[in-house]
């Protein structure tokens, strides 16, 4: 009776349904998606014709009502559109349900990162391997150290603890570094024959920096594997600062905008090694440090700013047993920004950069340095959305002085002009398709005469918003050593061809990039074993593949990144094809950060296998000499043992009265790992001396004040 | 020859580069109100938007925005307020979203405001009140995912003495940092003291503000006065809330949560 009852009334609403649909308005309904991810997008939907239009939701949904039916079999002319997205237009049938897909507009030239570069800063989208300020603050083992902190990114390594950059697996000396647009050759505060540590640049005034391991613009030269380029805070609309304490001394930062607009920034810097020292059981040595960073950004009318900057940093080391080293290291520069247009910007940068270091050892040596050098450079970027013009003038006038005994000025001055001039044109070959081409001639006053071409090409290929394919290939030069260079006037400066492919996958909260890379070295310095100096007969390559994982999350941070290398070198004195000195055949960083409201923890584990060395096979007496003499294996044929280090540190944000005060630690290599640096021999070759890195187990504490 | 070849090249290029930047067809953005019938039309479509704020109702003010996107999707000329008020709707809207607990409607809110906002600030960069409106939209980014407080902290700071230092005048970049305040801890230079400050300097500023031209914005002064009152609510100056309270009523007697708080008020005293 039921089921009777229940069919009834089912076929009287069927055949009402029939009587009163017609009475139902007509529909336009559908739903919004992103053509590549799929994801739903609240796009705006207008009928043009009709006059009507509505927004999907969230969920990309949306419905709109016909006031009246049109006639039937009459299609109607529907719009979809969102910021960031192309326009489409279809025609429909009322009561057909879309799917309507949108591809997203292409981004002008400007916005997208055509080479696989990595860095910090948090405003390049496309640009997948960043790190952004607190990253840097919050790694351990950084020491919140820009040059520390590029260490983890992919293609990156250095020397065990040291902090200069193997890039790729080339030389230290490959990689040029450039801070607001100055060349600085020594940029390292502690610079010694083997090592170097940390840098001159204080993280309190930096803005950004960018570590390009391949592809790198034409606006750069003279570097065979890399580029650091990093910016300084400029104009502030706020005043900011802090003051922080720490068992190793005292750092400042203040920057604060002044009338007219102009800003000033400053940062001052003292430390020294004692207490640190004390807490940690160290001794033995002690080093004590300065540095000072100060720049006036002054706008001149609407379209003129003039920039005023200088950096001085001091450094003085001395150990027990009568070693001492000092350095100065520093520059003055002023700029001029003209952007008459907001399309055109033209600067002139002129500098003087200087460094000087002095080692001595009572009775054993006493070696002083100098390097001067003027630079100037004239910048004019042309930006006309589809292209990113960028043309320059790059001149160099450098003088460096080697002095092996400090009472007799001048044992060894060279001097050198380097002139170059530069093109870059990044620009939209097609939708999803990015092109930078450049080219860079350089002439250098040393070595063989005329002009180096080097042409640079790299493509980035957006796949989807969130997955880019970039290629880049070119010719990069660097003149090497102008000592070198000064003896020999045939030298061409040496050159290095890169290819590499990378795959970046950026979302909202993780980023993956995977990177194949070949770097074949040309031209490398060769020492004439027969006695007749240099010439350019080295060869060598590096290939590679990296893998870099971060993911953000709410509570927990987690970064990766793994470097394989395979690179050999014929350069100096090793005249066969040997393992390069600078190969890490394996590498492997992984960092998680746990992280509260008021305090985080960070846990890193880096690990490395040992680079080449020489072993000493034997020894042999020398009765003319009247001493041992080595007998030396394979070139780079052993290797130092396997790198491993572990690094904790952490933060407590407190309120003292109205005042936030961090208090951080840092527990540097927390399992005490002896990583060998080097192998040294005794005069007689009997004893190998294994020199240790210099960062044992130690703890580093402070507070710093932040003002807002 | 590869160095004569440059120094030809180098200048060639140069000029070419000058002559290129040159005033050329690039279009400027079309700011004033010669378009009269457009001009009605983001006005109507503005107010439209003002309504659903009055009332508190997502649903008209989703049909001012949407009257601002068939504006925009018509626009040629790249009309600066088109922009503003479309970032304004979807500020207002992603508000709205967070206040009644849609987190993801509000996160797609603020999406679509930013975009607005940076083709505006591109297209204007020396209108100080959008970088005031995008260092807002900062703030609940961060109350959204309070992991990227810091990072995005600092970029608020950023935002809204960029608009400061644009604008000293405009009462809306003082109103907007001063309900900021409310939300940021005392350490970072927030809290119920600094914020009514601010709010209390911009009441002042809207006291002067003038405005000839149709489209330029001229809300908030409900809003700030609204807010003042709350302020002096929670320090237990109850006179001074009411007093706050109807005038912003005299500014527009339609505003939802000022009658709304000033019957609150009532029933409390």
């Amino acid at each position: 009776m039921s089921v009777r009852l229940f069919f009834g009334l089912a076929g009287l609403l069927l055949v009402a349904s029939f009587v009163f649909g017609g009475q139902e308005p007509a529909v336009i309904e559908g739903h919004v998606f992103d053509k590549e991810t799929r994801s739903p997008l609240p796009a705006y939907i207008s009928l043009p014709d009709l006059g009507r239009g509505v927004s999907a939701g969230p969920d990309g949904r949306f419905r709109i009502a016909l006031e009246n039916r049109p006639t039937p079999g009459a299609k109607v002319r529907i719009v979809a559109w969102l910021i960031g997205f192309k326009k489409i237009e279809v025609e429909a049938l009322p009561g057909e349900i879309l799917s309507l897909a949108l591809e997203f507009e292409p981004l002008p030239a400007r916005e997208i990162v055509v080479s696989a570069d990595s860095g910090l800063g948090g405003d390049k989208p496309q640009a997948a391997v960043t790190l952004d300020r607190m990253d840097v603050y919050r790694m351990p083992g950084t020491a919140a150290d820009p040059l520390y902190a590029s260490h983890v990114l992919p293609g990156v390594n250095s020397p065990p603890d040291a902090s200069s950059l193997l890039i790729r697996g080339g030389a230290p000396d490959e990689t040029a570094y450039h801070f607001d647009g100055v060349e600085i050759t020594h940029p390292f505060l502690s610079q010694s024959l083997h090592e170097s540590y940390f840098s001159i640049f204080d993280n309190q005034v930096v803005e950004d920096f960018n570590v390009s391991t391949s592809g790198f613009s034409s606006k750069f030269g003279d570097a065979l594997s890399g580029v650091m380029d990093i910016t300084a805070k400029d104009a502030l609309f706020k005043g900011e600062g802090g003051l922080g304490l720490s068992v190793f001394g005292l750092n400042s930062y203040l920057g604060t905008p002044l009338a007219g607009g102009a800003t000033l920034i400053g940062s001052l810097n003292f430390g020294r090694s004692e207490l640190l020292s004390a807490l940690n059981g160290d001794d033995g040595q002690s080093f004590a440090t300065g540095n000072s960073f100060g720049k006036l950004v002054v706008p001149v009318g609407r379209a003129h700013t003039v920039r005023l900057m200088g950096l001085y940093d001091r450094y003085r080391f001395a150990q027990e047993d009568g070693f001492r080293a000092a350095s100065e290291n520093g520059f003055a520069a002023l700029s001029l920004t003209s952007t008459p247009s907001s399309a055109f910007l033209a600067r002139l940068l002129l500098s003087r950069t200087f460094y000087g270091a002095a080692y001595r050892q009572e009775g054993v040596f006493d070696t002083t340095v100098d390097d001067r050098a003027w630079q100037g450079r004239l910048e004019a970027v042309l930006d006309l959305d589809r292209h990113f013009l960028e043309a320059g003038l790059d001149l160099v006038s450098r003088r460096q002085n080697v002095s092996w005994d400090a009472e007799t000025e001048g044992d060894e001055t060279v001097r050198a002009g380097r002139r170059a001039v530069y093109v870059n044109d990044k620009f939209r070959a097609l939708d999803k398709l990015y092109v930078t081409a450049g080219l860079r001639l350089s002439s250098l006053s040393l070595g063989r005469p005329g002009w180096r071409a080097d042409p640079r090409i790299s493509l980035a290929y957006l796949l989807t918003k969130k997955d880019t394919l970039r290629m880049s290939t070119g010719v990069h030069s660097q003149y090497g050593d102008h000592f070198t260079l000064a003896q020999d006037g045939r030298l061409r400066p040496r050159s290095a061809y890169h290819a590499s492919l990378s795959y970046d996958r950026s979302t909202d909260n993780a980023t993956l990039r995977l990177t194949a890379y070949g770097k074949e070295y040309r031209s490398l310095f060769l020492e004439d074993l027969t006695g007749a100096g240099w010439n350019n007969g080295g060869r060598g390559f590096a290939r590679g593949i990296e893998i870099f994982i971060k993911h953000r999350g709410r509570k927990l941070d987690v970064l990766g990144v793994y470097n394989s290398l395979s690179s050999k070198r014929m350069e100096g004195d090793v005249s066969v094809l040997a393992p390069s000195p600078y190969e890490i055949t394996h590498s492997l960083t992984a960092i998680v950060t746990l992280k509260g409201s008021r305090s985080s923890l960070g846990i890193r584990y880096s690990y490395a296998t040992g680079r080449p060395y020489t072993p000493l096979e034997n020894r042999v007496w020398d009765e003319s000499e009247g001493s041992y003499l080595p007998l030396w294996g394979d070139p780079y044929s052993s290797r130092y043992p396997s790198y491993r280090r572990c690094d904790i540190n952490g933060t407590w944000n407190l309120t003292v009265g109205k005042r936030m005060v961090i208090l951080y630690f840092g527990v540097t290599n927390l399992f005490n790992a002896r990583n060998i640096l080097r192998y040294e021999y005794s005069s007689d070759y009997s004893i190998r001396n294994n020199t240790a890195s210099i960062f044992g187990r130690s703890l580093f504490l402070g507070l710093y004040f932040p003002f807002f | 020859m590869i160095s004569r070849l440059a120094s030809l090249f180098f200048p060639f290029l140069f000029a070419a580069t000058v002559l290129a930047a040159a005033p050329g067809p690039r279009p400027e953005p079309q700011t004033d109100s010669r378009n009269t019938d457009r001009t009605a039309k983001i006005v109507r479509a503005r107010d439209t938007l003002q309504e659903g704020w009055n009332a508190w109702n997502d649903e008209t003010m989703k049909a001012g925005r949407d009257m601002l996107l068939s504006l925009l999707l018509e626009d040629k000329d790249k009309n600066a307020y088109l922009y503003y008020y479309a970032g304004l709707a979807e500020h207002r809207l992603a508000v709205h979203a967070f206040a009644s607990g849609r987190t993801e409607e509000a996160a797609s809110n603020i999406a679509q405001a930013k975009k607005y906002l940076e083709k505006l600030i591109e297209l204007q960069p020396d209108w100080g009140e959008p970088y005031a409106l995008y260092a807002a939209l900062l703030g609940y980014e961060i109350a959204l995912n309070p992991d990227r407080g810091m990072e995005l902290g600092m970029k608020t700071f950023s935002y809204f003495g960029r608009a400061e230092s644009a604008e000293p005048q405009n009462p809306r970049v003082f109103l907007l940092k001063g309900l900021s305040l409310f939300y940021w801890p005392a350490e970072y230079g927030g809290g119920l003291d600094n914020a009514l400050a601010v709010l209390v300097q911009a009441a002042a500023l809207f006291e002067n503000e003038r405005t000839d031209d149709p489209l330029k914005p001229s809300w908030g002064l409900d809003e700030c006065l609204t807010f003042m009152a709350r302020a002096y609510s929670q320090k237990g100056e109850k006179e001074k809330a009411l007093d706050c309270l109807k005038r912003a009523l005299i500014a527009n007697p339609d505003y939802g949560l000022a009658r709304q708080e000033l019957l609150a008020l009532q029933k409390d005293k």
